[in-house]
C-alpha cells in the first residue's frame, strides 16, 4: 500500500506539473525575414571595345550577360517578397550612354527590362550616375524570379571612337525574403 | 525551418541546463543508482537489483538563455518580435542540453570480503547545442543591416551522441574512514554527430577604392562535421535491428573510468567526490568527416565584354564564379578515424550529518560503523567538461530520514544562469522493494514553461541485507 502511495504520489507530483500561459501553435506564425546584400556585376569598358551595330541604327555598343541561376529558385520564388537593384556608373567619356538591363530566360525570353540613361563626363570630371531598380509587387517580382540570366548593354548612337575616358559599372542586389 | 525552430524550442526549452547534474541521487545512499554518481558511495543493503528497464529513468533537457514561455506565451507582441529579442538576449556562450538514460539491467551485491560489486548496462542520449550567436543573426536578420561585421564561425558548435554503457565496479572500505571505489565503462556507440572546433570568419564589407561596392570575405574557414553510425543506421533495411546491433558492441567502441571517494573526516564530516566517464570512443566505423576549408573575397561578377563571333557561346561567368568556390572551398568526405573524448563530470560534496534516529537510543546514528547519520547538511559541487569550457553547479543540501523506511533529500542550486533551482526527491525502501523519485527546478513546476532547467529521475529496485 505505502509503495502504490508513494507511485501515486509521484505521479500527482507529475501530473500537476503544467504549462500555462503559452500557446504553441503560434509556431505556425514564426517567420524568418532576411534581408541579404549582395554584389552584382562590374566592368570597366573603353570607347576601344565599343563596336559598331549596323542593326541597331548606326549605334556603338557592348554587350554580355551571365546566368544568375539562384533566381528562379522554387525558394526564392516563394520566399521573395521585394528586391532591389542598385547601379553606380561613373563614366569619363565625353558621350552620354544608354544602359540597359534585361532579366530573361536561359531560352533567351526577356522577363523584365529597363534602361538608365548615363550623362557624358570627362577624364577630369567623371560624372556619376546612380540607379535603383526596385521590385517589390508580384507583377514585379514574378518575372524577376522567372529569369536566371541578366543582359547588360551599354550603347550610344553616336560613334565613341577615339575618345578618351572609361565607363565604370559596379552594382549590388538586396533580397528581403519570408518564410 | 518554422517546424524546426518550434521542435527546438519545444525540445529544449521546457525542461537543465547541466545536463547531468544529479544533485539529488549524487550522495543519496539510500538509491542504489547513487553508484552511477560515486561509485563508492556507501550502500546500506548487501544486494539489489535494478527493475529491468525500470530502475532508472532519467529525463534533463534545458536552455541557459531563454524558457519555451519566453518564446510561445500569450501575448499581444507578435512571436517574431519575441524572438528577435530572444536572439538579442543571448550570446555564443548560452546553449541547449538534452540528456536521457535509461537503465536496462543493473545489479550489485557484496561479497565475502565486503566489497560491494555493482554491474549493469543502461542507454545515453546526450545532446548538447551552443547558441550560434553570429549565424543565427546571420540567418534572422541577414547582412544587409550588418554591413562591415564580422560573422564569427567559431559560434558553430554542436555534439550529440547516443550510446549503452556497459559497466562493473567495486567499492572497498579501505579503512574506518576511507572508502574508495572505481567503476571500469564499456561504450557501444550506436550514433554520433558533432562539429566543434569550427573556424573563420564572414564579413561583407563596403571599402571605397575596391571594383565592386562590396566584398564578401570568408577568411580561415575551417569547418567539419564528424558522424558515425548515421548513414549505416538510416540505409539499414531495418534501422531497429541495425541500432540493437550496434548497441551490442557492433558500432564503435570505447572506455572510461569512473572513481571515487569518501572520506570522513570525523563522526560528523564527511568529503565524497567522483569524476565520471573519463574516457572516450574511439570511431572507425561508418564513418563520415565532411570538411570544407579556405578563404575566398566575393566581387560579383566581372563582365569583360569579350568580342564574340557569330554563334560563339559567351562566357560563362556563372560556372566560373562557383568553380572559384569549390576551388576557394575544397569539400571532402572523410571516411578517417577518429576519437571522441565522452563529457567527464566532476561530483564533489562536502557534508555533515547529524540528528539521532530514535529516542532512548544510546547511538546517535544509525549505525556506528558507517557513521549513517540521520540528516546530512552539505554543500555539492558539479562539473561536466564540454566543447568550450566546463559548466559548474554549487548545490546546498539537505538530507533526512523521514520514517524508518522513507528518506527524503532537497537541494538548492546555484549556476551562472539560475540562482533559483530547487531540487527535491525522496527514496522509499517498503521491504525489498526501493522506488525512489526526484526532480529538479520544483519552483517551475506551476508552469514548467517559465523553467529554463527541470529534470526527473526514478526507478524501482529490487534491495535485500543479509541481516
Amino acid at each position: 500500500m505505502r509503495l502504490k502511495a508513494l507511485f501515486l504520489l509521484a505521479l500527482v507530483f507529475c501530473l500537476s506539473s503544467c504549462i500555462k500561459d503559452t500557446d504553441f501553435e503560434q509556431a505556425d506564425q514564426i517567420t524568418l525575414s532576411p534581408e541579404y546584400e549582395l554584389d552584382l556585376v562590374y566592368f570597366t569598358v573603353d570607347t576601344s571595345m565599343f563596336e559598331s551595330s549596323g542593326e541597331l541604327g548606326e549605334a556603338f555598343k557592348v554587350t554580355d550577360t551571365t546566368n544568375v541561376r539562384f533566381l528562379d529558385d522554387s525558394f526564392i520564388q516563394e520566399s521573395l517578397v521585394r528586391a532591389e537593384v542598385f547601379f553606380r556608373l561613373t563614366n569619363s567619356i565625353p558621350r552620354d550612354f544608354q544602359l540597359e538591363v534585361e532579366f530573361m530566360t536561359l531560352t533567351n525570353e526577356v522577363q523584365y527590362q529597363f534602361d538608365i540613361p548615363i550623362a557624358a563626363g570627362t577624364v577630369a570630371a567623371p560624372v556619376i550616375t546612380e540607379h535603383l531598380e526596385v521590385f517589390d509587387t508580384a507583377a514585379e517580382l514574378g518575372p524577376l524570379t522567372s529569369s536566371s540570366r541578366v543582359v547588360i548593354s551599354v550603347s550610344s548612337p553616336e560613334t565613341v571612337e577615339a575618345l578618351d575616358g572609361t565607363l565604370n559599372l559596379q552594382s549590388k542586389s538586396a533580397y528581403f525574403l519570408e518564410y | 525551418m518554422r517546424n524546426l525552430l518550434a521542435f527546438l524550442f519545444v525540445l529544449l526549452m521546457g525542461t537543465g541546463m547541466l545536463a547531468q547534474n544529479k544533485t539529488i541521487v549524487f550522495g543519496y545512499e539510500d538509491i542504489p543508482q547513487s553508484l552511477l554518481v560515486n561509485p563508492a558511495a556507501d550502500m546500506p543493503q548487501d544486494f539489489h537489483a535494478g527493475l529491468p528497464g525500470l530502475s532508472q529513468v532519467y529525463l534533463h533537457g534545458g536552455s541557459s538563455g531563454v524558457s519555451a514561455f519566453d518564446i510561445f506565451q500569450e501575448s499581444s507582441v507578435d512571436i517574431n518580435q519575441r524572438i528577435t529579442e530572444a536572439i538579442a538576449g543571448m550570446s555564443f556562450r548560452d546553449f541547449f542540453t538534452v540528456n536521457q538514460q535509461l537503465e536496462i539491467l543493473s545489479a550489485g551485491w557484496r561479497n565475502k570480503k565486503g566489497d560491494y560489486w555493482s554491474a549493469g548496462l543502461y542507454q545515453e542520449l546526450d545532446v548538447l547545442a551552443y547558441f550560434p550567436e553570429d549565424l543565427a543573426d546571420l540567418a534572422w536578420e541577414g547582412n544587409r543591416n550588418y554591413i562591415g561585421r564580422s560573422f564569427d564561425l567559431v559560434h558553430l558548435s554542436v555534439t550529440s551522441e547516443v550510446l549503452m554503457v556497459y559497466h562493473l565496479g567495486i567499492s572497498r572500505q579501505l579503512n574506518k574512514n576511507l572508502r574508495v571505489a572505481a567503476r571500469a565503462k564499456l561504450y557501444s556507440n550506436i550514433a554520433h554527430a558533432s562539429s566543434t572546433g569550427n573556424q573563420g570568419t564572414f564579413v561583407t564589407t563596403e571599402t571605397p577604392g575596391t571594383v565592386n561596392i562590396y566584398e564578401h570575405i570568408v577568411t580561415n574557414a575551417d569547418l567539419e562535421l564528424r558522424t558515425s553510425g548515421i548513414d549505416a543506421i538510416s540505409e539499414a533495411g531495418s534501422p531497429g535491428r541495425e541500432v540493437a546491433k550496434r548497441a551490442m558492441l557492433g558500432g564503435n567502441l570505447g572506455v572510461g573510468v569512473d572513481l571515487g571517494i569518501s572520506y570522513d573526516w570525523n563522526r560528523n564530516w564527511t568529503f565524497d567526490a567522483s569524476i565520471l566517464d573519463l574516457g572516450f570512443v574511439y570511431h572507425s566505423n561508418d564513418v563520415k568527416r565532411y570538411t570544407a576549408r579556405g578563404d575566398y573575397v566575393l566581387n560579383g561578377i566581372e563582365f569583360i565584354f569579350p568580342p564574340l563571333s557569330d554563334g560563339q557561346r559567351t562566357v560563362d561567368y556563372y560556372r566560373r564564379l562557383t568553380d572559384d568556390l569549390d576551388e576557394a572551398f575544397p569539400r571532402d568526405t572523410l571516411t578517417t578515424a577518429y576519437l571522441q573524448m565522452r563529457p567527464t563530470k566532476v561530483n564533489a560534496a562536502i557534508s555533515y550529518g547529524f540528528g539521532t534516529f530514535g529516542e532512548g537510543e544510546d547511538c546517535n546514528c544509525l549505525n556506528k560503523e558507517s557513521t549513517r547519520w540521520r540528516e546530512r547538511l552539505g554543500l555539492q559541487f558539479f562539473s561536466v567538461i564540454r566543447p568550450r569550457r566546463p559548466h559548474m553547479a554549487l548545490s546546498a543540501f539537505y538530507y533526512r530520514r523521514l520514517t524508518g523506511f522513507l528518506s527524503a533529500k532537497v537541494a538548492y542550486t546555484v549556476d551562472e544562469y539560475s540562482a533559483s533551482n530547487l531540487g527535491a526527491g525522496f527514496a522509499a525502501d517498503i521491504g525489498p522493494v526501493n522506488f525512489y523519485f526526484t526532480v529538479d527546478n520544483i519552483l517551475r513546476y506551476g508552469n514548467v514553461a517559465r523553467a529554463k532547467n527541470v529534470s526527473l529521475q526514478l526507478g524501482l529496485n529490487l534491495k535485500l541485507s543479509s541481516e
